[in-house]
């Protein structure tokens, strides 16, 4: 049986939602809002918060985790419907995350090097790390999010050093259009969508009342490392130059300077990503391995991981031609896809859940014999 | 089952030497310390300064040979130039150490719009190397000067930057990322320090002279001396270091030199039945450092005359650099960001008027200096025969 | 009834003589004995009589196992001179009160056994006891008469401490459990005894403190160990490998010491200490990777400095492990982060150097480990020629040479000397190993590949465990209480609860608020 603390369960959510947000989303809401991109960060907490009670309440009233609770809740056959386009969700968004990366790398760090030894290298990392099953993975995640966490902060933390003019965050609270700023906090909300991970995870906790409290932790996390980024990008760039940049925080990375001597970080600094992003295209091949476990009635998901990221590659590949269809990608239809999968259909169960019973027994070891076995 | 994919592994190492990705060994590669930009005959030339490795402890000796080359290339863009160079050059030039980007004033005064959207663009080119324009004479000739004691002219030119700033406090040095700043935003303009070639004793040196008003991208005019010292009174902000030259309050022919421990200046702007109005104080304390009279100044009654004086030639120098901009059409101090700041809503509808509107606006200039020491003589002296 | 068998003893084999019980004829014993000892010269066979009836009798030993004065004085001297002095009643002589007065009132030994097979004979006298057989009797008597040269009690070699206790182990087991014994004068100091080896018949303790240890981790190393058939244990590194959870990989999962007070530390936060006779080395487990970057001086230490110096070792750890790799990574990737004075430096030393940096870095590498390696075994006399020509061949005629650049050498010279700061040699290795790993990738793809080989160093590093322990902990699965006790050292005044263990049951250390159970 598998057992996760508390901890492990919120450096995964953690590791799922931040490591793209942190230099991505912080760049659409300058793009949307200029200097007031920060307001949209902590605007967020309001639809963060709905969300995680959506979450919490459905897993008070289930007994099963999350594929299981499909078939639960909607029946056999819907359950097993929704389920498979679950899987394919999960499919898409490991090659995108994957995808996003590399692209990444591509455009500032190793622009002559072949896109498939990074695509082949990452996917043998999350195979590997899939393997080893879940509960090494998240002690992993502990590992990943103490070294990324404290780095990022000290990203943030350094670039309120390089010269910084507090001015450039002025006017203060002046929002130029109402739509901007509720699409930048839709596309940050879409971010923290991906905290439905919990909608499992929660079920392998000691007590699962606890999930609320984690998720909580996660929002707060989330939003003061977003909101520290993004004000010191518009400090330290100015609101009208980073909107110019691709990644405005690789930028501000790269004017960072220690002493004089250590200077051009960014090389480390995508290091450290390098291991976010593994972490978070990993955490979606689990949940595609055990959603296309759960569909097929498969009695163990590990072995899924080696086919399917070979399918990971092709669609990571062929998603997108060139960065600007990516930039559709990222801007259009991924937070579409999780409004409706990571928002929509959870609604649904909130309020199919909304008439039934709390479950009678709380914890899933009490029901251990109608729960798949290779959870371990 | 775990040991298979490790063993996968080890083929897609080898396999990953045998592409031999982008290896860009150090032998092969040549530190590009500054590039310089002009036009010639429509087309883009570009001068770029390599370093010569040297050994250790070889460096820095005066009439040796120079540490560096400049090479130099046209093409029809800026990126077609500074690829051609490889026509010469058998190395890979690293354009990341480039820390001094030098244009000169005639493709300044064009526009140089194109070149500050490809130095964004590449990630090879650093936000934190400087801008410099090349006055009355080519960025070619200034990048071949060999300066006194410092090996490469690129350092030089930042070095002198710096350290003048510093002692002097003339001139504010501009990085390419305050420039891009600068240039983006509205109700901001750049202003770039200039050098220029000079001949002294005999030697060619280079020499930072005069500032380059830009309006967006486009060179509009200069500040001499006095107006670019001026603009560094104005700029909100806190500097350190410099001298003014003031009048004596006894005898006006003799001057005095004080030296500043900091200028506080606090800018903010207020619109009045439609007039902006821009208070700006100015909080400077100094050290009085020399007189050229024999005068004995440094009297309890007299600091007060000292400091009336310093604050009318602070005054002053800001008021030319004023009047130079707003001849200019150009927002150097960031009036209109004032603006913007506290009026948002009256900003969104002049922002598209604001280089016509920026003439004619009125600063209040309210300037505090306070005279702090006089280093290690409390009186002048006097000498007795 | 004595004739068949004799004439039986005679026709078994050595190997069926063995779980032969002791005749009491003593002439069937002795050729018996002699057929399982034939060709083992140095069993010294001396047949005596003594009494007044003229009993026979027989010592055996080994020879250079034993203290021949205790021989002489204490069993053979009383047994033919003394005799007479003890009443013996002769009415009951064939009952065993021969026996029994000899076994009580004559042997004048402190430790004596009866035994009743000959291949406890054997087992006894192999290990340095002296056997005494008496006609008549089909028991034997075994005096503890151990004794033989070892190597007296010194500082370890490789455990070099400033503060703290310098004794180590040495190659006799008592020695050792009394080295423990010692420093922990408890009761619930339980040092079990195993023999192990089909052939070697080595004596194993596993050693723990009850209460402390958690029952089920005694338990599971006990079945472990049961569980070894091998012809021979000869070191206590053997036992590692049949009882770690994981036997594949190069982390190792036990800790390797050769001072007692290190064991003791560790038996007092309940793990588990094993030693094997005949070794100096004793292995604790369960151990967590970050344990190795504990020395047990810290512990002596004033706090302050002491933190300081695991900050130091931590340092050192990443500098052992990755400075070649991030060096190549820079010079042939990242150029743009060295600072343009360096770079020019580093630019001119390698101008003219033919092989590429990675290649180069793999030669004085592998160049450092032969050095390295060479240095370990190689007669004390030449140890120092082989210094000499490492640092003069390799250091500077190389750099003159042009076939490597200064600053390489640089690198490695930092790379071997960090190595040598991590405390736990077996830790040291683990480095060794990784570094090429890291050093082929940051040629290949840079921090890049740096990093991902590091993700994969931790997805098996997380997939550890030893004894159940996570390889990580207390990193991962974190724990903030002891974590500050890895990163830093914790104070004494505040240490207040042991490690986690799986099933521990006795978690404190200190008692300050006058809770819980003492041990």
């Amino acid at each position: 049986m598998l057992r996760l603390s508390n901890f492990q369960v919120y450096c995964m959510l953690l590791l799922f939602c931040a490591p793209i947000a942190f230099l991505q989303v912080g760049k659409y809401a300058i793009d949307l809002l200029l200097n007031n991109a920060y307001l949209a960060v902590v605007a967020t907490i309001i639809p963060g918060i709905l969300i995680i009670y959506i979450f919490h309440y459905i897993i008070q009233k289930s007994t099963f985790p999350f594929p299981f609770m499909l078939e639960e809740h909607l029946g056999p056959k819907a359950g097993k419907i929704i389920g498979f386009l679950y899987s394919l969700i999960f499919l898409f968004f490991t090659s995108f995350s994957l995808r996003l990366f590399i692209d990444f790398i591509e455009t500032n760090v190793l622009p002559q090097t072949p896109i498939t030894i990074f695509l082949g290298l990452l996917l043998l990392c999350s195979c590997l790390a899939v393997k080893t099953g879940l509960g090494n993975f998240a002690r992993m995640c502990e590992v990943i999010v103490i070294l990324g966490l404290s780095f990022a902060f000290t990203i943030a933390f350094l670039s309120f050093f390089q010269h910084p003019d507090i001015k450039n965050l002025l006017p203060f609270a002046y929002i130029n259009s109402l739509e901007s700023f509720f699409r930048a906090v839709f596309m940050l909300t879409s971010e923290i969508l991906k905290l439905t991970a919990i909608l499992f995870l929660a079920f392998f906790i000691p007590d699962k009342k606890a999930s609320f409290s984690i998720m909580i932790k996660v929002l707060f996390t989330f939003i003061t490392l977003i909101s520290s980024i993004t004000i010191a990008t518009i400090m330290v760039l100015g609101a009208h130059a980073a909107k110019l940049f691709t990644f405005p925080t690789f930028i501000v990375v790269r004017i960072i300077n220690i002493a004089d001597f250590i200077t051009n970080l960014d090389a480390i600094f995508i290091g450290l990503w390098v291991i976010g992003i593994f972490g978070s295209s990993t955490l979606f091949l689990f949940l595609f391995c055990i959603t296309t476990s759960f569909v097929f009635n498969l009695q163990e998901y590990r072995f899924l991981a080696s086919p399917s990221s070979l399918i990971i590659a092709v669609l990571a590949l062929q998603m997108a031609s060139n960065i600007l269809e990516l930039n559709i990608i990222i801007v259009h239809i991924a937070p579409v896809l999780l409004f409706i999968f990571f928002f929509l259909i959870p609604l649904l169960l909130f309020f199919i859940t909304w008439k039934k019973p709390y479950p009678s027994s709380s914890s899933p070891l009490e029901i251990k014999d109608h729960f798949p076995t290779y959870l371990n | 089952m775990r040991s298979k994919p490790v063993l996968l592994l080890i083929p897609i190492i080898f396999s990953l030497f045998l592409i031999g990705c982008e290896t860009r060994d150090i032998n092969n590669t040549a530190a590009v310390l500054s590039i310089g930009v002009e036009e010639e005959k429509g087309q883009i030339k570009l001068s770029v300064q390599i370093a010569k490795p040297s050994a250790p402890g070889e460096s820095g000796n005066e009439d040796s040979e120079p540490q560096f080359l400049v090479l130099t290339e046209t093409g029809e863009s800026l990126v077609q130039a500074a690829r051609k160079i490889n026509l010469t050059l058998p190395r890979m030039p690293l354009w990341t150490y480039t820390n001094t980007i030098l244009v000169s004033e005639k493709l300044a005064f064009k526009d140089i719009n194109f070149l500050i959207d490809t130095v964004s663009r590449n990630p090879n080119v650093r936000k934190n190397s400087s801008l410099v324009i090349a006055h009355k004479t080519s960025p070619e000739k200034i990048l071949q000067i060999k300066p006194p004691l410092e090996p490469f002219p690129a350092q030089a030119i930042v070095n002198i930057l710096d350290i003048q700033e510093k002692v002097l406090g003339i001139y504010t040095p501009v990085s390419l990322g305050d420039f891009i700043k600068r240039a983006s935003a509205p109700g901001i303009e750049p202003l770039v320090p200039q050098i220029t070639a000079v001949n002294k004793g005999g030697k060619e040196l280079f020499m930072v002279n005069g500032s380059a008003v830009f309006l967006g991208t486009r060179m509009v005019g200069h500040f001499n001396e006095e107006e670019s010292r001026g603009y560094r009174f104005i700029y909100p902000g806190t500097k350190k270091g410099g001298i003014i030259n003031v009048p004596s309050p006894v005898n006006p022919q003799n001057l005095m030199t004080l030296e500043f421990i900091n200028i506080t200046t606090q800018a903010k702007a207020e619109v009045r039945e439609g007039q902006i109005i821009v208070k700006i104080k100015v909080n400077s304390e100094g050290n009085f450092y020399e007189q050229t009279g024999s005068e004995n100044l440094l009297t309890f009654s007299r600091i007060k005359d000292i400091e009336k004086a310093t604050e009318a030639e602070i005054k002053r120098q800001m008021n030319l650099s004023i009047r130079q901009a707003q001849k200019l059409k150009a927002d150097v101090f960031g009036w209109g960001k004032l603006v913007e700041n506290d009026y948002p809503y009256f900003w969104k509808e002049i922002a598209e008027d604001w280089p016509e509107i920026f003439p004619r606006v009125k600063p209040q200039i309210e300037v505090k200096f306070k005279l702090r020491r006089t280093y290690l003589t409390d009186k002048s002296f006097v000498s007795t025969p | 009834m004595r004739y068949i068998n004799k004439k039986n003893l005679s026709l078994l084999t050595s190997h069926e003589l063995i779980n032969h019980p002791i005749s009491s004829d003593i002439e069937e014993n002795i050729s018996g004995l002699k057929k399982i000892l034939f060709n083992c010269s140095d069993a010294v066979f001396r047949e005596f009589t003594f009494g007044s009836r003229g009993h026979k009798g027989l010592v055996l030993y080994f020879d250079g196992l034993t203290d021949r004065r205790e021989i002489e004085e204490n069993i053979i001297k009383p047994l033919i001179l003394e005799i007479g002095m003890v009443n013996i009643d002769p009415g009951l002589e064939d009952q065993g009160h021969l026996f029994l007065k000899i076994k009580n009132s004559i042997v004048a030994v402190a430790e004596v056994k009866e035994l009743s097979t000959l291949g406890e004979i054997v087992h006894h006298i192999s290990s340095g006891d002296t056997i005494l057989i008496i006609d008549g009797y089909d028991r034997a008597l075994s005096a503890g008469t151990r004794s033989w040269q070892t190597r007296s009690i010194q500082t370890p070699d490789n455990e070099v401490v400033i503060f703290g206790p310098k004794e180590g182990f040495s190659e006799t087991l008592r020695f050792n459990t009394a080295l423990l014994r010692r420093r922990i004068k408890s009761s619930n100091f339980k040092i079990e005894a195993f023999i192990l080896g089909r052939v070697t018949k080595t004596d194993v303790v596993l050693c723990y403190v009850e209460g402390i240890a958690p029952p089920g981790l005694v338990e599971e190393v006990k079945a472990r160990l049961k569980r070894i058939d091998v012809d021979g244990i000869l070191d206590s590194a053997m036992l590692e490998e049949f009882i770690v959870d994981h036997k594949n990989t190069i982390f190792s999962q036990v800790e390797h010491t050769e001072k007692p007070d290190r064991v003791a530390a560790h038996l007092l936060e309940g793990r588990v200490g094993i030693m094997v006779d005949g070794s100096p080395m004793a292995i604790i487990m369960p151990i967590s990777f970050p344990q190795f970057w504990l020395s047990p001086e810290d512990y002596y230490n004033n706090y302050i400095p002491a933190s300081l110096f695991r900050m130091l070792r931590f340092v050192a750890f990443w500098i052992s492990l990755l400075l070649p790799s991030l060096y190549v990574a820079v010079i042939t990737f990242h150029h743009e982060m060295i600072p343009t004075a360096l770079y020019l430096t580093i630019a001119a030393t390698r101008q003219g150097v033919p092989f590429p940096a990675f290649i180069e870095a793999i030669l004085l590498e592998i160049t450092f480990e032969l050095l390295r390696e060479a240095g370990l075994r190689l007669p004390r006399a030449v140890g120092p020629a082989v210094s000499i020509v490492g640092a003069l061949i390799i250091g500077d005629a190389a750099v003159r040479a042009g076939l490597v650049s200064t600053p390489m050498v640089v690198i490695v010279a930092a790379t071997g000397i960090a190595s040598f700061v991590t405390p736990a040699y077996n830790a040291g290795i683990i480095n060794r190993i990784a570094r090429f790993g890291f050093l082929a990738a940051s040629s290949v793809l840079g921090f890049l590949g740096i990093m991902i080989v590091l993700i994969l160093m931790l997805t098996r590093m997380a997939s550890l465990s030893s004894l159940g322990l996570p390889y990580l902990s207390p990193l991962a699965p974190a724990n903030l209480e002891q974590m500050t006790d890895v990163v830093v050292r914790r104070p004494w005044f505040s240490n207040l609860h042991r490690p986690y263990l799986e099933g521990m049951q006795n978690y404190v250390r200190q008692n300050r608020q006058g809770g819980g159970e003492k041990h």
